[in-house]
């Protein structure tokens, strides 16, 4: 820890710092747009899915009690909480429109892209930003690499096909939840770095 | 200009210290946190950390409590009103002498 802003940041920001954490999310996500990918018709059973939410879950549980057990707990304030709650809340509202907005107005472009690229450069912007950490860039270039993929399909350009990816939203949400997942790796080998420099506090 | 050496030697030695310093804007920024966290973050080992929250503690800025859970011992530090108020004025007195040093001149 090489300045009190990191100190400061760190603490504030513990939870989105548990970069693991993403890891099980993400690939939950992956899994079942190939599953939705893969479906004929209707769906005859939602068994694959369920099964694959439980143990996901079960595995997200097992990271936070890592995260427990080498890192140690915070507890925000009140109103930190009711931050984070309201940010989720915003993001979450988002996503679900722009969801609706890509699968009932069928635009030529992803909204659902968009609302992720937005939340990935967010989340640099309101974070990530200070750190030195370079593989946090990763951050703004998954939020281009995803706004791209977003608006290819404006210029005809189909890509999911090629990937044997049914529908451009299906594939948005692969490529998201991967991004989601190596986003999480990226974080946690950051907080590991933070909290290995040398304790000499600069006041900065 | 004397006087800026004489803010600086009159800093707060309490808090000033770099582990004490750390501890105390960390707990300033949450409501609490547990003693792993803060082990963590600065670095130090299980005893040295716990003689500087002793010497916080006795100060009256930080209060701890120790929880048994799953049959391990929990303790969880939080920064009392006299804490929050001892680091504002800290991080105060640290923004008018930077200051005062960038605004000092050789001859004065």
């Amino acid at each position: 820890m090489s300045n009190i802003q990191q100190v400061r940041t760190l603490t504030t920001n513990f939870s989105t710092y548990q970069g693991l954490k993403g890891v099980p999310l993400g690939l939950l996500l992956s899994i079942i747009s190939l599953w939705a990918s893969a479906q004929t018709g209707p769906a005859k059973s939602i068994l694959f899915p369920l099964s694959c939410s439980l143990v996901f879950i079960y595995l997200y549980w097992v990271v936070h009690r890592f995260y427990m057990r080498i890192f140690g707990t915070v507890m925000l304030t009140r109103k930190q909480k009711m931050v984070e709650v309201l940010r989720g809340f915003v993001l979450g509202t988002a996503a679900l429109a722009a969801f609706w907005i890509d699968v009932s107005l069928q635009p030529a472009f992803s909204m659902l892209g968009l609302v992720f690229a937005g939340s990935f450069l967010l989340e640099y912007l309101r974070i990530h930003q200070q750190s030195k950490e370079r593989l946090l860039l990763f951050y703004p270039a998954a939020a281009l690499f995803l706004i791209l993929l977003s608006v290819l399909p404006i210029m005809g350009i189909n890509w999911w096909n090629p990937l044997g990816i049914k529908a451009l939203i299906i594939g948005i949400c692969t490529v998201a939840g991967l991004l989601i997942a190596v986003l999480g790796v990226l974080v946690h080998i950051s907080l590991e770095n933070i909290l290995q420099q040398p304790m000499e506090l600069n006041h900065e | 200009m004397n006087n800026i050496f004489q803010e600086l030697a009159n800093l707060d030695r309490l808090i000033h210290e770099p582990a004490r310093l750390a501890v105390l804007t960390a707990l300033a920024s949450c409501q609490k946190t547990d003693f792993l966290f803060l082990q963590r973050l600065t670095g130090l080992s299980a005893g040295n950390l716990s003689v500087h929250l002793s010497k916080l503690e006795d100060a009256g800025l930080v209060k701890s409590e120790k929880k048994i859970v799953a049959k391990r011992t929990q303790t969880h530090v939080n920064i009392t009103e006299e804490g929050r108020d001892s680091i504002a004025r800290y991080w105060e007195k640290i923004e008018t002498l930077r200051n005062d040093a960038e605004n000092w001149k050789l001859d004065e």
